[in-house]
């Protein structure tokens, strides 16, 4: 069983007490007053929307002044990030043009080389990759990374799983130039024929 | 009583003034706000050695709604559009922070009348009685004489339930259907005065 509770019970009572009509006769204390300016100071500097009291003219705050300004920047960079998120830059892409292997060729232990316009110093992976399924999930048979052209064969290391040393002749595989550290996205893969001897 | 007791309006501060952060507004403002905040920690937080106390509570939820009102960066503040919704924000933070001060001081909230609800009045007595000025009714027309004596215990010294038990060796649920006398009183006493004066 609760408690009586008779404070609660008359809240109303007490609380027309506490709102009873003002008198305007109540003198507030020297020190209260002191620290009510100064809290009232301290607002109006701060007040987004106030004006500076001084000299025969009313001078607009700095961020009054600026506000239209924000605002705009506020525009822009919404505009920016919509604009971003629709249209998504493209992935950077090796600008490289593969100049071995191409088309058809007989050497199974083939080099690697290619031309660049990338900047210079420009570090690329390499793929030997099925012709077969996408050049992004397809098997890795040969790969180099970190690498510059030209790239001898004995520098490509096996793919998981694969133990040949060499192409098979009479098989289709595609290269694979990508700047370096950037997956398989960033270049696009040509296809080879190694010939039967 | 009711010669001391008659109406006085009060033209209450322009409120765009007031927002704009206007050193007279707010002086005219200061007045009633400190009356507006002393009415409710003097009840709330009655007795002499609190009065340092009241001071700067009443004082400190001022500062707020200053802030509050002059900065414009909360919405609750924004909403305020008339003088009535400023002594109702100055009581709601007043109320808070004595509230707070009472927990600092680990008060027992047992007593209730330190966190009345905030639902708004469904009882109109005539509020230009003071409580002070009511006591004396409830000596009269009460024959238990230990009634006034709490009551001055708990409205004017601002002793807890449990304070006034220990101090005056009684028992607490006495004291509990004193206070409840004392205020049924009360409330007969007003409602009578407010059929009279109407």
């Amino acid at each position: 069983m609760t408690e009586p509770d008779p404070f609660r019970e008359n809240a109303d009572l007490l609380r027309a007490f506490e709102e009873r009509p003002l008198t305007g006769g109540m003198k507030v204390p020297d020190r209260v007053l002191f620290d009510l300016e100064e809290a009232r100071k301290e607002a109006v500097s701060c007040s987004r929307f106030s004006v500076i009291q001084g000299g025969a003219q009313n001078t607009l705050k700095r961020e009054q002044r600026t506000s239209p300004l924000l605002r705009l920047a506020a525009v822009l960079a919404l505009l920016s990030t919509i604009t971003w998120l629709l249209f998504p830059t493209s992935v950077p892409t090796a600008r490289v043009v593969l100049t071995s292997p191409g088309g058809t060729i007989s050497e199974t232990r083939p080099t690697i080389a290619w031309t660049s316009k990338d900047k210079p110093g420009q570090k690329y992976d390499v793929w030997i990759l099925p012709a077969e399924g996408d050049h992004l999930t397809a098997p890795v048979l040969f790969v180099a990374k970190n690498v510059t052209s030209p790239v001898s064969f004995a520098d490509l290391a096996a793919g998981p799983g694969i133990t040949a040393a060499a192409l098979t002749p009479g098989t289709d595989y595609r290269a694979l130039v990508c700047l370096a550290s950037m997956g398989r996205t960033a270049g696009v893969p040509v296809t080879f024929t190694v010939t039967a001897p | 009583m009711r010669e001391n007791s008659k109406p006085c309006f009060i033209m209450p501060p322009n409120l765009l003034s007031l927002r704009r952060g206007d050193g007279p507004a707010w002086a005219e403002a200061y007045s009633l706000l400190w009356e507006t905040g002393m009415m409710i920690a003097r009840l709330r937080l009655a007795g002499e050695r609190f009065a340092q106390d009241r001071q700067d509570i009443v004082s400190t939820a001022i500062q707020q709604l200053i802030r509050g009102l002059v900065e414009e960066k909360n919405e609750s503040y924004n909403q305020i559009t008339t003088w009535d919704d400023c002594l109702g924000m100055t009581r709601h933070i007043l109320r808070q922070r004595i509230k707070d001060f009472l927990r600092s001081r680990e008060r027992s909230f047992v007593d209730a009348v330190e966190e009345l609800p905030e639902a708004p009045l469904d009882f109109a007595p005539d509020q230009r009685f003071r409580l002070e000025e009511l006591l004396p009714e409830v000596d009269r027309l009460q024959p238990d004489p230990p009634v006034p004596q709490v009551f001055r215990d708990r409205f004017i010294e601002g002793w807890s339930t449990d304070e006034i038990v220990e101090r005056r060796g009684i028992n607490r649920n006495t004291l509990l259907t004193y206070f409840a006398k004392g205020l049924r009183t009360l409330r007969e006493r007003l409602t009578r005065l407010e059929g009279d004066l109407s």
